[in-house]
Formats: C-alpha cells, structure tokens, sequence
C-alpha cells in the first residue's frame, strides 16, 4: 500500500503527518513520490505561500523606489484631498507622501517627482515597485518608465505582500497620523497634515531596519536637527499683524499649529476664529493645550457659525519671511519639490521687521529651512476662485419623511397608491364613482383605431369645518386634459371674462328698485356639460 | 379616456371610456357646462343679453328677473322675490344647485346690506392678493380717490345696440 492511499484514508492530513502516523502505527508502506500532489486537498486547502524572498533592496540611495496610493479617505481634507501618493527608497527608507484629489494625479506627480530627484540628488532611479493599480498601468506612465530606462516591478494581483514596503509604510504614517490627531482632538479633516507631519518625523526617526540609523541621515549625510519640533496640533500664536486691516486690532489670536511648511521657512498654523490658514516664523507655542478640543466643546454648547466643526471657509496666507540674514549658501540641497504646481504668492512685507516684534524661535540658530524635507505645501487651494465647499456649503441630508408615517386620513394624499390603502378615502372614490355612473358619464367601449387616450387620475380634498375639523373626504377623477390635441379632441374652450360694468349695474339697479339679491351655486357644474 | 384607477372592469379591462358627459380637466369641459346652462334658460324665458353674454333677463308680465352667470357662481334678483323662487325651483330640478341666499360675495365683491343701500368692498379679496405675494404685514398706506361715484340718470350717451 503506498503513502497516497492512506493519505486518502486519514481524510487528507498533509504529508508530514501521515508518514509520521504510519512510522508511529509501524504500518508498512511504499512511499510514493511520484503522486505527491494530491488535487482534492489543493482544492479545498490551498492557501497562499509563503514570502520567504526579501523584498527587493538596493545599495544605493534612491535606484529602488517603491510606491502606492493610499485612499480614498472616508474625510475629505480642508484642502479637499481624499488620497496620498508614497514613495519610499528602498535603501534608506526615505519616504515622500504628496496629496492628490483624485488617483489620475499620480503620473504628473511622479513625473516631477523623478525631475526631483534627479536634480536634487543626481538619483539614477532604477527601478519602480508599484502594486498593479490603473494609475501605474495607464499609458502615460508606462511610456515614460519606458523612455526613462525605469524598470517597472509590479505587484502580482491580489498580493500587497509583493508592495510590503510601501504598505507597511502606510500603516506606520496612518497610525502615527491618528495618534496625531486623537491627542490633539483635530476632527479627521485634518487628515492630510498630520500624516504630512507624521512623514516628517518618521524620516528622522532611527529606522529598526536600518540598525537604528537614521533615513534622514542616510540620504543627506548629516543628522537631522530637531531643536524645532513641537508638539502637533498644540495650541500656538502666530504673528498675524501684517494680516491687520487696522492699528487696533491684536497681533494674534489663537492658532493651531499643523505641520511643517515645506515650502517656506516656518509652520503651518490655522486660526481657530476665522479658520484661516498661516505659514509663518514668528510664533510662539504652548504645547501642553490642545485648543480645538475645547473649541469643539464650547462650539457643543453654544452653536455658532464661527465655531462649527466644518470652517465656512478656509484660505492660505503664504507668507514669506524677510529674513535676509540668512544667504543662499546655507540652503540644503533638500529644496522643497512644488508637485502640485502651487502658485507661490510672495507677498514682501514691508514693514515687519523681525527683531523688533517678539522673539521668534526659542532657539535663535534654528533654520527651518535646513531640514526642509520636501513636505509639499499645495495642499493649501489657493484658486482664486470661490467654491461651495470653500465657503461650507454643501448640501443637508435629506431624511425621508416615512420615518415618521403620515396619517393620510387627516392629510391630503397625492396618488392612488397611498388611498387605495385607506377606508376613508376608497368610500370616497366609491362615492364619487357612484355619482359618475348615475350621471352616465361613460361606457365603456373598445379603444377605437389611432385615437388619442386622455389618461385620469384622482385627485383628493379634506372638506374641513370651520374649527378645523374634518367633514368630509372627497375624491375627485380629472381627466389629464393636457393631453388632448386641439382641433382632433376638442374643438373650442371657453374661459368667461367678467364684465364689471355689468356686474355694478345689477348691483346698482337692485337696491335702486329695492329688488331682492340672490346668490346659487351649481354643485359639480362641469359634470353637466355634454359632449 | 383610460379607466379610472382602482376601478378598472373586472369583465374588459382593456376598454375605455367613452364620455358622454365632461369631466373635470376636460379642455371642453367649461364650454360643456357653459352651453348646457345657456341652452336650458330659454326654456324659462331667460334671454342672454348681446351686451354680455353672461347676463340673462327674464321679461314677463309679472315682473323682470335679472340673471348674471360666472362659470358656477350664479347672481340673481327681480322685481318679485316670488319670480326669484321659481326661477330658483326650476333650476334646482335641473342641476344640483345649492342656494347660498341673499348675496354677499359675488366675484371677490363683498357686498353688505345698510338702510341706505348696498356697500360693495373688495377687502377680503385684497387681503387674499396680499397674503399671495406676502405682504399681509406691511404698513399701509392712504391712497386717496373719489369715495363714491354718483350715477346720474341722464349721465352720458347712450350705447347702441350691439347687434
């Protein structure tokens, strides 16, 4: 008897197991190689093997990258974004996110990001791993992978284990994210600014994979500086003067603070009053107060318009810093990278002088823009043009009125559906039949050759007294007299025109002869008429 | 037209109803009315006026009953409150009529009685024209005009006669 037999006997088990049982059993047995799949148990049990390859890694800096679209977020984001785009070098693990609105945004993304690289760091991009998704498969993509010598790896269907490293990125932003957000009480609005934050500090965290390394360190060579960093969403006050439309008004107001301007020299803060946005270096923290939790609490208390959840609308102040002490050569070569094509609005300010308004940074050697990681800033809309969700319209949610069912005894119903369900108003419709038949309104015929059919419908009325209480359910059938053709249906209409000369003169020779004056009414007058 | 709904025949529900008589929603359906009302008063000696085709006078030896016919709303007086009675009598065996009395709103006039004659206002019809375009609760405002307009016996030309 051989091995495949009693494998069928033992209902299955996998091969380890029954040799291990007929050994144990000292049943003898032929082994039998030449049949060791057995399809039955493929069938039913195949799972998916197991990863045992390394992902792919490289030497050098940026010749593998390794990316992935990460959405739609179930928020869109102030800036209206529901999806980021990740890139991350397989050698040293540095990972750039850029926003996009919609996934088609990933080919010109790459196509600057790429013109990044190579600029910024004479990269020789090699290589590109990417999951099997439309936006890397279109043709724009593959044409210019193709034209840049880039090999396209991509993943097989149904297996992010193949884009592991862009997918456990993810899960290390958006964890980290979250984190973010829930300890500063932000709404998930904010999404994209602390998951821009989080890239930020995760870049200069020491990297496990790396023997604690820093990726930071490894692309640029130095260690990073973190003397700025601040605690995110923490409360902050900016220096909002040259935002000022009067010498009266406070140069600051409450601000949180969301992020780090990649662009710009400073921080990203955003009024809690007027939801406005600022870029700025002058600003003064306090970390251990989270306003917008006690905004959202007092908004819950006493509703306003200012202080409801969604801002009525949110613009960017992109203001660049005078600071002229600072020469071009300290610039790294880490120059922020414009994806998105954000118009850059300098606005010089004339009259700010910085060392004259308070001090600015805590440490008076920080230099954002040395550890300017290429956080882009576009997420900021700053169209010119007004939208709706810009000033927070949107439209109310319509909730359908069947969750509170209306008594169509006491309302006027609009269709027959509804009172064909109902006793008062079936008498009704009985009474009104029984009227028509008695009057002999019609008979009933077979439809004669290309003739018009005007269709009916029933139309209802409450008759109410006068305390408002109802008297009388009446059912009305109408003829859908709109669609009769002139000329084949009918003929002519009549439509009287009062005269009021005759009506003043009945009413002046009435009391002139002191005639009586009497008033009829013709009850269901068009019932009469003849055809 | 296509049989009412809810009350199809059980026996041809394919048929249709050929009318007979008019229907609300009908386009001839005032014009039905109008000319089944107009062509039953000169059974009653009503004659329709050239003038207006809505007035209607009833000449008799016994006295004149004047009749003004809008749509359904019906105004009638004469010499005698008898004539009124029976012309009132023979149109309710006619029609389903339904006598609202002596007048007081004929056509969005109001009209009340006094010693000296009749007052005729239009106030609660320009009430309702303010509650339709919603301004029921604006200040008003005083227009002057002529309070009363005398009617001279031999005021004016006289008309001819339409023919």
């Amino acid at each position: 008897m051989n091995t495949s037999l009693w494998h069928k006997r033992f209902g299955h088990p996998s091969n380890k197991i029954t040799s291990a049982l007929l050994h144990q059993a000292k049943i003898p047995f032929t082994a039998d190689h030449s049949k060791s799949i057995c399809t039955a148990c493929l069938e039913r049990k195949f799972t998916k093997l197991p990863f045992s390859y390394p992902a792919l890694k490289s030497a050098t800096p940026l010749e593998v990258i390794h990316s992935d679209v990460w959405g739609p977020s179930p928020t869109v984001s102030i800036d209206g974004f529901r999806y980021y785009v990740s890139f991350i070098d397989a050698c040293t693990r540095f990972t750039w996110i850029f926003p996009m609105r919609n996934k088609g945004e990933v080919y010109s993304i790459f196509v600057s990001f790429h013109a990044f690289l190579i600029t910024q760091f004479s990269a020789n991009l090699r290589i590109f791993q990417s999951d099997g998704g439309g936006e890397y498969l279109n043709h724009f993509f593959k044409q210019y992978l193709l034209t840049k010598g880039i090999v396209h790896h991509i993943s097989c269907p149904y297996t992010p284990e193949q884009n592991g490293f862009a997918e456990r990125k993810h899960r290390h932003i958006l964890e980290t994210a979250i984190t973010l957000l829930q300890t500063a009480h932000l709404p998930s609005k904010f999404w994209f600014h602390a998951c821009a934050t989080s890239i930020y500090l995760i870049n200069w965290l020491p990297c496990p994979i790396l023997q604690l390394k820093y990726s930071y360190q490894l692309l640029y060579g130095s260690l990073p500086i973190l003397t700025h960093l601040k605690v995110f969403g923490c409360a902050c006050f900016p220096l909002l003067k040259p935002y000022n439309t009067h010498k009266l008004q406070p140069k600051t107001s409450t601000c949180i603070f969301l992020g780090y301007a990649g662009q710009y020299k400073g921080y990203v803060c955003c009024s809690l009053r007027t939801h406005k946005c600022f870029v700025t270096r002058h600003i003064i923290f306090d970390e251990s107060v989270f306003p917008y939790i006690s905004e959202s609490s007092a908004s819950a208390s006493t509703p306003s318009p200012s202080s409801l959840p969604v801002p009525p609308s949110i613009s960017f102040h992109n203001e660049v810093l005078p600071e002229s002490s600072i020469s071009s050569s300290t610039m790294s070569p880490a120059v922020s990278l414009d994806t998105l094509s954000s118009p850059i609005i300098s606005s010089p300010l004339s009259g700010l002088d910085s060392a004259t308004q308070f001090s600015p940074l805590a440490d008076p050697d920080f230099h954002p823009e040395n550890f300017c990681v290429s956080l882009p800033l576009s997420p900021m809309n700053i169209h010119p043009m007004t939208t709706r969700s810009k000033n927070g319209i949107s439209k109310k949610k319509a909730y359908s009125t069947t969750v509170q069912p209306v008594d169509f005894s006491s309302v006027e119903p609009s269709t027959f559906k509804i009172t064909s369900k109902h006793v008062v108003w079936q008498s009704a419709m009985q009474e009104e039949i029984n009227a028509l038949h008695a009057q002999g309104t019609w008979d009933l015929v077979p439809l004669p050759h290309a003739k018009n059919l005007v269709g009916c419908k029933w139309v209802y009325r409450l008759k109410k007294n006068a305390d408002g209480s109802i008297a009388r359910h009446k059912a009305r059938l109408v003829a859908k007299g709109f669609g009769q053709e002139k000329g084949v249906d009918y003929n002519e209409t009549f439509s009287p025109v009062v005269k009021p000369t005759t009506v003043r003169l009945v009413l002046a020779l009435a009391p002139q002869f002191h005639w009586p004056l009497r008033q009829l009414d013709v009850k269901n007058a068009f019932l009469h008429g003849i055809l | 037209m296509a049989q009412p709904p809810g009350f199809t025949s059980k026996f041809h529900p394919e048929f249709v109803c050929r009318l007979i008589k008019s229907l609300y929603g009908l386009k001839q359906a005032p014009r039905a009315w109008n000319d089944r009302f107009t062509s039953f008063l000169p059974s009653l000696g009503f004659q329709a006026s050239l003038a207006d085709p809505s007035l209607f006078v009833q000449n008799s030896p016994h006295g004149t009953v004047i009749l003004l016919l809008y749509v359904d709303d019906i105004l009638l007086t004469g010499s005698h409150s008898s004539l009124l009675t029976a012309v009132i009598d023979a149109l309710t065996q006619e029609f389903d009529m339904k006598d609202l009395g002596p007048l007081t709103y004929f056509l969005g006039l109001q009209v009340s009685y006094s010693s000296s004659g009749l007052f005729v206002s239009q106030s609660n019809y320009i009430k309702e024209l303010l509650d339709r375009v919603d301004l029921q609760n604006s200040k008003s405002c005083a227009t002057p005009c002529l309070p009363y307009h005398h009617l001279l016996k031999d005021d004016g030309k006289p008309y001819s006669r339409p023919q």
